[in-house]
Order: C-alpha cells, then sequence, then structure tokens
C-alpha cells in the first residue's frame, strides 16, 4: 500500500509544484532567445526572472507539499484518506517522502538555475574564472577547493536533514490541531502550536550544542573524520580546514522519530475529521 | 434473529458542550438495508463518522465484525459522504484508478458499466462537474464495491425527484449480496420501500430501533411510526 500511497500523493504534490517549474522553463527559454537575438535589457530581466523562479521554487514547493498535507489529510479530501484501508505510519511516511522528493528537486532546481545564470552571463570564460577563483581561495584565508566543495555538500545534506525534521513538525502541528482539545484554538492553532514547537526544538538543540558539541572535520588533506572534542573542532579551520557541527542533527533526528510516532499514532487513533 | 455486522455500546459523542450521542447502545443487523432516520444535527453523520473511522474522540464501544474501526473496517465498509472527496484535477478514470488501487473489493467493470449508466464522460475533470455530477461520480465509486457494508450520509438529499428514483434503483441493484446497506435520509417516504429495518435517532437517543416487519404488523408505515416516534423529538429542550 505505501507505494500505491506515494504513487498518489507524488501526483497529487505535482499539481502543487509545477507551476513553477513551468515558469522556470519560460524564463530559461526567454534567456535563450535574449542570448540568440542578443538583447541585453531581456538578457538582464531573463536572468533576473530566472533568479527569482529559482529561490521561489523552493518556497514554494514547501508551502505547495504542507497545503497538500493539510487538504488531503484534513480538508474534504481527507474523507476519502481517512477512509482507506492503510494505516497512520503509512500515510505519513508517504506524505513525509513525497514531501522530501519534491523538495530535493526544489534545491536540485535552485543549484541548476544559479549555475545556468553563471555560465550565461560568463559564457566561454566562465571556466577559467571559477577556477581562477577556487585557485585563489586560499589567498585570501579560505579552505581549499576541494574542501570548500566538501563543505558545502555536507551543509546543503544538514540543511535536507534539518528541512526534513521542519516538515515532520508542520504536520504534527497540522494533526494536532485536529484533535481535541487542541482544535478548540481553531484556524490560529497550528501557528500556535508550530511556534511552540518549532521554539523548544530549536532552544533545546542550542542549549545541547553548549554542553555536548560534535562535528564532521574536513582536514586540511581532504580526509575526513567525526570529533567530539571541543578544541580539535575549534582548532580545525585555522590548519586549513573545515567543520559541520552535528549536535543538532543529532537531537532533531530523534525528535523527528518522536514525532513521526506520535503523529502516526494521533492520526490512526485520535483525529477527527470535520 | 439474525446477528449484528457493527455493534455500538453506551456510545458518546459531544461537540464541546453539546452532546450529540447519548450513551447510545445499539446492533445493526447483518445483510439488511437499515434506514438511519432522524431530524438535522440529531448525530446521524456523526454515528456514521465513527463507524468509518473519521471520528475518534468518543467514549464506548463502535465495533466492525468485531475490530474497532481501522485499516480492516476500512478495507470493507464502503463510504459515500455528504462531502465532495475526490480531488478536483482528477478525471472520472483517475478516481476509478484510485479506488482500484486501494480497495481490492473494487469492481473495474461495474465501475465502467456505472460510468455509462450515469452518462458520465470518463475524461471529465472533476472540476468542471455540476455538484450532482460529483455525487454521481462518488455513487458509482462506491457502488463498485463489493463491501460488507455500506454507509451513505444522505444519498438522495441534493437530487431531485426525478433522478432519485435513478439513483435509488441503482443503489439496490448494485450492492454487494448478503452485504448491509445504512443510509441516513431524511426521505422517508421515497426510502420506505426498500429499508429491512429503521433506526431513529433523537435527543442523542436511539428512540426506536425495529424491524419493518414488526412495524407493519402494528398496521403502520414507516413513515407513520416515524412521525409517531419523532412526534416529541420535534420539540426544542
Amino acid at each position: 500500500m505505501l507505494g500505491k500511497l506515494i504513487k498518489h500523493d507524488m501526483q497529487s504534490m505535482f499539481r502543487g509544484v509545477s507551476n513553477i517549474y513551468v515558469a522556470a522553463m519560460i524564463a530559461v527559454a526567454a534567456m535563450g532567445i535574449c542570448l540568440f537575438a542578443d538583447v541585453g535589457v531581456g538578457k538582464t530581466i531573463s536572468s533576473l526572472a530566472l533568479m527569482a523562479v529559482s529561490i521561489a521554487a523552493i518556497i514554494v514547493t514547501i508551502m505547495a507539499t504542507l497545503g497538500d498535507f493539510k487538504k488531503t489529510m484534513f480538508g474534504d479530501r481527507g474523507y476519502l484518506t481517512h477512509t482507506l484501508p492503510v494505516k497512520g505510519p503509512s500515510l505519513l511516511l508517504a506524505k513525509w517522502l513525497t514531501s522530501m522528493f519534491w523538495i530535493t528537486v526544489s534545491y536540485a532546481v535552485v543549484f541548476l538555475c544559479l549555475w545556468l545564470i553563471y555560465y550565461y552571463w560568463t559564457g566561454e570564460s566562465s571556466s577559467a574564472a571559477l577556477t581562477y577563483i577556487l585557485q585563489s581561495l586560499p589567498d585570501v584565508g579560505l579552505p581549499t577547493q576541494d574542501i570548500l566543495v566538501k563543505t558545502i555538500i555536507l551543509i546543503a545534506i544538514k540543511g535536507l536533514l534539518l528541512l526534513s525534521v521542519f516538515v515532520l513538525e508542520v504536520f504534527f502541528v497540522l494533526t494536532l490541531a485536529n484533535v481535541r482539545p487542541f482544535d478548540a484554538a481553531g484556524g490560529v492553532g497550528p501557528v500556535l502550536y508550530f511556534f511552540v514547537v518549532f521554539g523548544l526544538v530549536t532552544i533545546c538543540s542550542s542549549r545541547l550544542e553548549d554542553v555536548f558539541k560534535s562535528a564532521l572535520l574536513i582536514h586540511a588533506d581532504g580526509s575526513i573524520s567525526l570529533s567530539a572534542d571541543i578544541a580539535t573542532i575549534n582548532s580545525i579551520q585555522a590548519a586549513g580546514g573545515a567543520s559541520v557541527t552535528l549536535t543538532q542533527i543529532y537531537f532533531q533526528v530523534v525528535v523527528a522519530i518522536l514525532l513521526f510516532i506520535v503523529t502516526a499514532e494521533l492520526l490512526d487513533k485520535k483525529v477527527n475529521i470535520k | 434473529m439474525s446477528e449484528n455486522i457493527v455493534t455500538i455500546e453506551h456510545l458518546r459523542k459531544s461537540y464541546g458542550k453539546r452532546l450529540v450521542l447519548d450513551d447510545i447502545s445499539l446492533g445493526i443487523p447483518q445483510g439488511k438495508i437499515v434506514g438511519l432516520l432522524g431530524a438535522n444535527g440529531c448525530g446521524k453523520t456523526t454515528l456514521m463518522k465513527i463507524i468509518t473511522g473519521l471520528i475518534h474522540d468518543y467514549s464506548g464501544t463502535v465495533l466492525f465484525n468485531g475490530h474497532r474501526p481501522g485499516a480492516y473496517s476500512k478495507a470493507r465498509v464502503a463510504y459515500l459522504s455528504e462531502r465532495s472527496y475526490l480531488a478536483d484535477w482528477f478525471k472520472v478514470s483517475d478516481a476509478i484508478d484510485y479506488f482500484d488501487d486501494f480497495f481490492e473489493d473494487f469492481d473495474r467493470k461495474k465501475a465502467s458499466e456505472l460510468t455509462e449508466r450515469f452518462g458520465l464522460d470518463s475524461n471529465q475533470r472533476i472540476k468542471t462537474m455540476s455538484k450532482g455530477m460529483r455525487e454521481k461520480v462518488q455513487l458509482l465509486l462506491v457502488m463498485s464495491r463489493r463491501a460488507e457494508l455500506y454507509v451513505m450520509d444522505e444519498p438522495l438529499g441534493g437530487v431531485d425527484p426525478a433522478a432519485r428514483k435513478v439513483i435509488l434503483d441503482i443503489i439496490m441493484k448494485n450492492y454487494a449480496e448478503n452485504s448491509t446497506l445504512l443510509l441516513s435520509t431524511h426521505l422517508v417516504h421515497d426510502l420506505e420501500q426498500s429499508f429491512n429495518h429503521i433506526i431513529i435517532l433523537g435527543h442523542g437517543k436511539v428512540l426506536l430501533s425495529s424491524d419493518i416487519y414488526d412495524i407493519r404488523m402494528q398496521g403502520l408505515t414507516v413513515e407513520e411510526k416515524y412521525q409517531e416516534v419523532y412526534g416529541d423529538a420535534w420539540e426544542v429542550d
């Protein structure tokens, strides 16, 4: 059943996010036409439009996936969703996986669009210019190209993990807002509960970082290791490396697992479809 | 005496301070066409939503074939809601695919036959349909299941008198053999020949749960019995 749920959720969410990708394609086509026709103003406008669309892609995708969850679980379509012969964990897992798929796609689109804009403006000299910039990084006290790329990849993965926890937090508060007595707050309920949950998780994870620090270290020679020693973590940058802290991730993964279990339980045993 | 497909004991449900179902206990007999009757706001929809697993916030026991409402019962209960629960962008064919994917008892062939019978275009999207057409799509999806229990909330509610007969005919001819039909309605007169059993709700209580045979033995029609039982229940507290 999980596969079928994912299939239908993919289709449903695609309806919500497809427009922004159509807009991105139109901007790319406009850029191509302007380049071919050598229209200076058109090149600038189409590039700015693509940049705006690419950034909007993430926001629109997040909003669309969360909106789809609310609509299909607690709107009129909830009457169908909650009469399907599936259990809460399957419903939730399918929604979460499809949301994360589309959010990852929007991430990829942003990177692709930024690369396209950069290449568009620098043309054939792009490769040489980029190589020059990257080679000059150590001269201004920044890590080498290899370390920088690894750091960016790790930060992107961390960002995606934190985003996946954020999605679960929103799923949880939307579900909680349909359970008695929490439904008494009406439309403001989900917003109120979100700030409470998000605030608590943020405060707790930053407090935890004060007492326990763990990080992935990217050494100057490009190797990666895990360390919980504060002195080592602090000294890595001076030695030409970089670090990505993990304490927040550990805590938020635990929070995500708990939120998933509680939300699935609420969907199975407590939620009321109005 | 037939066995009950649904057993309800000491069911209480309130919305805030308003008590809608007040300690009701009843059985829905298996293999019967059961009419759930009562005025607006008497708890008919709430009771149906509890049986179908859409409401969890109640006290008491509700069992479908010995199971609490959940994945087991949902695989065997077909629910026709008053609400339009299909995605706007669905075509009729998408909705049929959806039901076919999730319900093992769904009969595609019957769905195609009913699509034709209702005069629906399988490529038409839900968002371009009138309210009546949407109701027909939902009805054809529900009636294409070989469910053990059909729960239908006001299936004739928004339908004009001419179409009522056709829809009623489709319901009666297409529900699975030996299954149970639980129908809520205000239109007692239109449905009285179809019922085998009626349950009348009022003031949060079960005012009557009786076999039609027993009512007829008293020389009464369902409508007359309804008026007799419901006479007092009309009065506002």
